[in-house]
């Protein structure tokens, strides 16, 4: 599962990255890096089974226990 | 070139997901289902368990070629299979089937459920939950209740049919001919259990005869308290609930003529129910009836073409039927059973009342008074105007 | 700025489809509504749409501001840099939980009900790759392709409904107009917000569209026919139902698969599954699409193309972790999502309105510069 994720992300990669690299745009570059990492932390994570705390979570703790919008 | 290399890519990625249009993970092929046409549900003898049984079609078409005159194999000849495992729970027992059948059970093409009159008793809301959970089962399956074990009626081969489960679920279809039985599905059987007052009904069904010479019959109503059985209704009184719901299809009434007797059928009916509060606090229920019908055969050399004739039939035709009612709300009365969904039907018109109402609609319902009113018309007579006599002197 | 990123262009008619094929998606919402006000939905349906229509204005009112300018631009304008970069982070990361909403909804319904044992991961993979295809195609192919979806939708619905004229009894929406207030306030405020609770993405949407003059009436008119559906849906699954249907888990589905017509019609559930899962891929779709627009133009990139695919992974691990268990989720729809959506898709915007036509005023009046 893990090596299939590697490949994948792999091939993205591969794909997207030489273009930004030839035209010299490294803020592209940066940004895009960023959310790679991002998709591969939490695919990586995901398949190994670590339980990630979702962020709808944080939302309804926010709604419900500080501001106390929530109806029930 | 980067052409076709995208094209060979976007080609192969369709066929790619085209394998998710066959849900292959949940694919099964038709020949690894064992199809359940019916499941009876019965007590068991031993403490706290129940008997299911499911009606599995058999679909080979062998055993018809050959004269059936070898009964070696009677089974092969048949068309379906009667499977009963024990256990305490319905879901449990449904995948424990998995350890005789060589195919996993099928229930999307459920007809029937039946129960048992000892489980029925005892209460079947437990047992129905995994007909209303399960995606596979329909809410629009038949539920019957039998007059002692539901295996038997499953057991019964009928005359018409092929599959047992088959032929009761067209013979339930048929009683709108009668109008003499209530058609229950289990959607209609969840519906009143979720009401506080209303009182669940079920066809009752058995088998009469013996050996081969058995039949599967249905003999008028089941009525439960919540989800535990009570009591019965005959047929003429299950006639009188129905016409009370307005499910009156259409059916025979046996009347006075003048000069004899009269058949007259119900071609039409239509009923309006109005619950009031009085002013002195007691509750009355009005039901309104209308009905068509025409003179299906008379006895008796009376001229039933006459107006006055006419009037005679409508009036004891509306006498026939306030009867019929009568008998069902009496027997209603009796049982402590609200079958009409009266208490219901106040709680839709006087919803702030409805509140102290409802502790006491057991001894409110006993009380309540039930008019009824018929308005009975005599379209047609068929297709002769006058009996086979010879014709009067004036 | 924002026509660079995007070279497509739709009419004001496919606007108006692609509305109301947006509110279809959210047609799993009934279940929720129908549980807190029961047979007084259509009430609360009627009064919500009226909210929406406003929440609606406010959107065409900054779309008329600002023509030509996204909801990001916009934030930027009337912000300033620092502030509307922050609101349009803020803007993003609603867009996340919003995508990842609709997505994991219909992964449950087709776990639910049509696959159950395929995993979610699976279904919400092959979903994704297809919104995502769509968004790499353009506005301009979901635009064409929006009519068509309105056409079957309407089309098999109507067909529905008319096999389910005998099974109505229009006694079930008695009593009426006796639950608590406090319900019908609830429901009103989830009806508002939750069909057309990412209306906030077509501040996204409507620079792209050919005509500016009626772009106003089409949007309209595509909400209110969307909810105009969205009612009548309503009321038939109650009318045939009932109180039952507060027993059930996905009513509109239940009751199209009583449709038993002398056994010729039968099991038309499969119909009505195929519409839902059009009209939450278009949900999907154009909540995805302002997802990889905002981005692209938060981070001041020349094409969204290349996050597409990165986004949709990142959508497909959220979906997976953002709720345990079915009571979450429903507990979730019922009580948290008003004030979410309502805080994102309502207030901010009328906020942003509210600051735009004040520093309007100041700049007609010359006397304060940015």
């Amino acid at each position: 599962m893990i090596i299939f994720l590697i490949i994948v992300f792999a091939i993205i990669a591969l794909i997207n990255v030489p273009p930004l690299i030839r035209e010299k745009q490294w803020r592209e570059l940066t940004v895009y890096s960023g959310f790679f990492a991002l998709a591969v932390t939490l695919s990586m994570l995901l398949a190994l089974g670590v339980d990630i705390p979702s962020p709808i979570k944080g939302v309804q703790y926010i709604i419900k226990d500080v501001l106390h919008l929530n109806y029930k | 070139m980067k052409n076709s290399i995208g094209k060979m890519l976007k080609i192969c990625l369709s066929l790619l997901l085209c394998l998710a249009l066959s849900g292959c993970w949940n694919s099964r092929e038709l020949d690894s289902l064992a199809i359940v046409m019916g499941y009876a549900i019965d007590k068991s003898d031993e403490e706290g368990l129940v008997d299911m049984t499911a009606q599995v079609a058999v679909l080979s078409d062998g055993g018809s070629s050959d004269n059936s005159s070898s009964s070696s194999n009677t089974a092969s000849s048949e068309a379906y299979w009667n499977i009963t495992r024990t256990g305490s729970s319905i879901f449990t027992i449904l995948r424990d089937y998995t350890h005789e059948s060589s195919r996993k059970l099928y229930s999307p093409h459920n007809q029937v459920i039946i129960f048992g009159n000892d489980l029925a008793k005892n209460g079947i809301r437990d047992y129905l939950d995994f007909f209303l959970r399960d995606h596979e089962t329909r809410l629009n399956v038949w539920i019957l209740v039998a007059k002692d074990k539901a295996s038997d009626i499953l057991d019964v081969k009928p005359k018409l049919e092929k599959i047992p489960a088959i032929g009761l679920s067209d013979l339930i279809e048929d009683q709108k001919a009668t109008s003499e039985t209530v058609q229950i599905r289990i959607r209609d059987f969840l519906e009143r259990l979720i009401s506080d007052t209303t009182a669940s009904i079920a066809p009752l069904v058995e088998v009469i005869g013996e050996g081969k010479d058995q039949i599967v019959e249905m003999s008028g109503t089941a009525v439960f308290k919540q989800d535990k059985l009570v009591g019965e209704l005959n047929k003429t009184e299950t006639r009188g609930l129905l016409w009370v719901l307005s499910k009156v299809n259409s059916g025979i009434i046996t009347v006075e003529a003048p000069g004899g007797t009269a058949d007259l059928e119900i071609v039409s009916t239509e009923t309006q129910v109005n619950v009031e509060i009085l002013d002195d606090g007691s509750i009355t229920a009005h039901v309104k009836i209308t009905e068509s019908g025409n003179i299906g055969s008379q006895t008796g050399s009376g001229d039933l073409s006459k107006t006055d004739n006419v009037k005679i039939l409508e009036q004891n035709m509306n006498d026939a039927i306030t009867a019929e009612v009568f008998s069902a709300v009496e027997k209603a009365k009796e049982l402590d059973a609200d079958i009409f969904g009266f208490g219901d039907m106040f709680y839709k018109k006087y919803p702030q009342q409805w509140k102290s109402m409802k502790e006491n609609w057991d001894e409110l319902f006993n009380e309540i008074k039930v008019e009824v009113e018929v308005d009975a018309k005599l379209r047609g007579s068929g297709r002769i105007v006058k009996p086979a006599y010879p014709a009067e002197e004036e | 700025m924002a026509t660079n990123l995007e070279k497509g262009r739709i009419s004001g008619k496919q606007l108006m489809f692609i509305v109301f094929c947006y509110i279809q998606g959210g047609a799993l919402l009934s279940g929720s509504i129908v549980n807190i006000t029961k047979q007084d939905t259509w009430v609360v349906i009627v009064t919500g749409f009226t909210v929406a229509l406003f929440i609606a204005w406010i959107m065409v009112q900054l779309a008329k501001s600002f023509p030509d300018k996204t909801l990001i631009e916009i934030n930027e304008l009337v912000f300033g840099k620092i502030g509307g970069n922050i609101i349009s982070l803020l803007y993003v990361l609603y867009f996340f939980l919003l995508t990842t909403l609709d997505i994991d909804n219909l992964t449950s319904f087709i776990t639910g009900f049509v696959m159950p044992n395929t995993p979610d991961t699976a279904i919400a993979l092959v979903f994704t790759f297809v919104c995502g295809y769509a968004i790499y195609k353009g506005i301009n192919v979901i635009g064409r392709c929006s009519f068509l979806v309105v056409l079957l939708t309407i089309v098999t619905i109507l067909f529905n409904s008319f096999l389910l004229i005998k099974d109505m009894n229009f006694n079930n929406f008695l009593p009426m107009f006796s639950l608590p207030f406090m319900d019908y306030v609830h429901g009103t405020h989830l009806t508002a917000v939750a069909p057309f609770g990412g209306s906030i993405c077509f501040l996204m949407i409507f620079p792209f569209v050919k005509e500016k003059k009626h772009m106003a009436k089409y949007f309209y008119l595509g909400g209110a026919i969307g909810f105009l559906l969205f009612l009548f849906i309503v009321v038939r699954d109650w009318a045939v139902l009932g109180t039952v249907a507060t027993y059930m888990a996905g009513v509109t589905y239940q009751v199209v698969g009583l449709v038993d017509v002398s056994d010729l019609f039968t099991r038309l559930e499969v119909l009505y599954s195929i519409i839902l899962v059009l009209g939450l891929f278009y949900t999907a779709t154009i909540e995805f699409y302002s997802l990889t627009l905002s981005i692209a133009q938060v981070f001041k990139a020349k094409t969204y193309k290349p996050y597409i695919f990165i986004i949709g992974i990142i959508l497909i691990c959220l979906s997976n972790i953002i709720f345990s268990s079915v009571s979450e989720h429903s507990y979730f729809t019922a009580n948290i999502d008003p004030a979410f959506l309502g805080f994102f898709a309502a207030l901010l915007p009328a906020i942003t309105l509210v600051i735009a036509s004040v520093r309007g005023a100041k700049k007609k009046q010359g006397s304060e510069i940015v």
